[in-house]
């Protein structure tokens, strides 16, 4: 993790003076993770997208004031997470998701998994089990408020700790435990009644 | 707390924490050890456990539909626009190496300019606290003006036409 750290100092102190091939390296290796932060807040796909390269863009112009006092990743998912919230905020556009079984290739009218595109496994059956899981906790996850989301993705997909949460977020360690467990509370009722 | 007795069943609090690896020290072995023994805590773990996984997994089938090549034009872009704005701000105020060649006497004034500025930063001690000083320098037809007190330590110093009018004396009382 340390050399990660190090490589992204260089990569950034080369991105600053002007090395737009470091900052693509840069992008290249957080792109996807941004993405998966921002989907999972906003649940729109062609939105996520959007607010990825505002994020990028954002953190591209605001380098000269990155002082490595966190990690560059910790600084990034800052400026994605609060681009997302400021985006709901001003947009409400969470009335018309695209449900995640859409995103995965599912029919959005009949919620048929069979044409949909998660991962397949070498067991059949068990890729099947996953496009359903998939969809439930697609459907779960919506049901969460969009700062409980963004603790929740920080945390599992990201393997963030409360500190670092905290700090991305801009909020106490106290409340990123209480929206966290919380939304595993809700997440765990809402898959254990599908 | 139940961490402290280990015959006492985790809250979910607790278990949430040892999930994440939060717990430090004795709260650490104390849950462990209550997780090998009791059947129910075990458990509630291992549901968490599960959840936690398929969120993840969950996070990384989403990671397939981000989109790089198109995301990435947009940021290359706004890159070239910032390097751009860059560029005219050296072109705006004419500083670049070819133009000083090509221009010696706007190179000239630029120097002469430099001079007298140096002169009157050197020179700010001798100032009073509610005194100013005006002084202009005249070079190729051009007029440079330094502005200069001791208690605000400003100085301005412009690059103007010289104008047919006598320049002000030299030193200034506010008050």
């Amino acid at each position: 993790m340390e050399r990660q750290s190090d490589l992204d100092r260089k990569l950034v102190e080369r991105a600053r003076g002007g090395d737009a091939r470091a900052f693509r390296e840069l992008f290249d290796k957080y792109e996807k993770r941004v993405y998966v932060i921002c989907y999972g807040i906003v649940r729109h796909r062609e939105d996520a997208l959007d607010l990825v390269q505002e994020t990028f863009i954002k953190t591209y112009k605001s380098l000269a004031y990155f002082r490595h006092e966190a990690n560059f990743y910790t600084w990034l998912y800052r400026i994605a997470s609060n681009s997302c919230l400021d985006f709901l905020r001003k947009r409400k556009r969470e009335k018309n998701p695209v449900p995640l079984a859409e995103e995965l290739g599912a029919d959005p009218e009949t919620g048929d998994k069979e044409g949909a595109i998660v991962k397949s496994t070498d067991n059949p059956r068990e890729t099947v089990v996953r496009k359903e899981l998939a969809v439930q906790i697609e459907a779960a996850i919506q049901s969460l408020p969009p700062d409980h989301r963004s603790v929740v993705l920080l945390r599992e997909v990201e393997k963030l700790s409360y500190d670092e949460i905290a700090k991305i977020l801009g909020i106490q360690v106290g409340t990123v435990m209480s929206r966290l467990f919380y939304a595993r509370k809700k997440l765990a009722e809402k898959l254990k009644g599908t | 707390m139940g961490l402290f007795f280990w015959n006492k069943h985790l809250s979910f609090e607790e278990l949430n924490l040892a999930l994440d690896g939060e717990l430090k020290n004795d709260r650490k072995t104390t849950a462990d050890k209550h997780l090998t023994k009791c059947h129910t805590c075990a458990q509630q773990f291992s549901e968490l456990q599960n959840l936690s996984q398929s969120i993840e997994q969950a996070g990384r089938d989403m990671e397939q539909f981000a989109d790089p090549a198109s995301v990435w034009q947009g940021v290359e872009e706004a890159i070239r626009e910032k390097k751009r704005v860059r560029l005219s701000w050296r072109e705006r105020f004419g500083v670049s190496f070819p133009v000083l060649v090509a221009r010696p006497a706007l190179a000239f004034s630029i120097v002469a300019m430099i001079l007298v500025f140096t002169f009157f930063v050197f020179q700010r001690g001798t100032l009073a606290e509610n005194e100013a000083t005006i002084n202009s320098v005249t070079s190729e037809n051009k007029l440079v003006m330094i502005f200069k007190t001791k208690e605000r330590n400003i100085t301005v110093i412009w690059l103007a036409d010289q104008p047919a009018i006598a320049v002000p004396p030299p030193v200034v009382n506010h008050q």
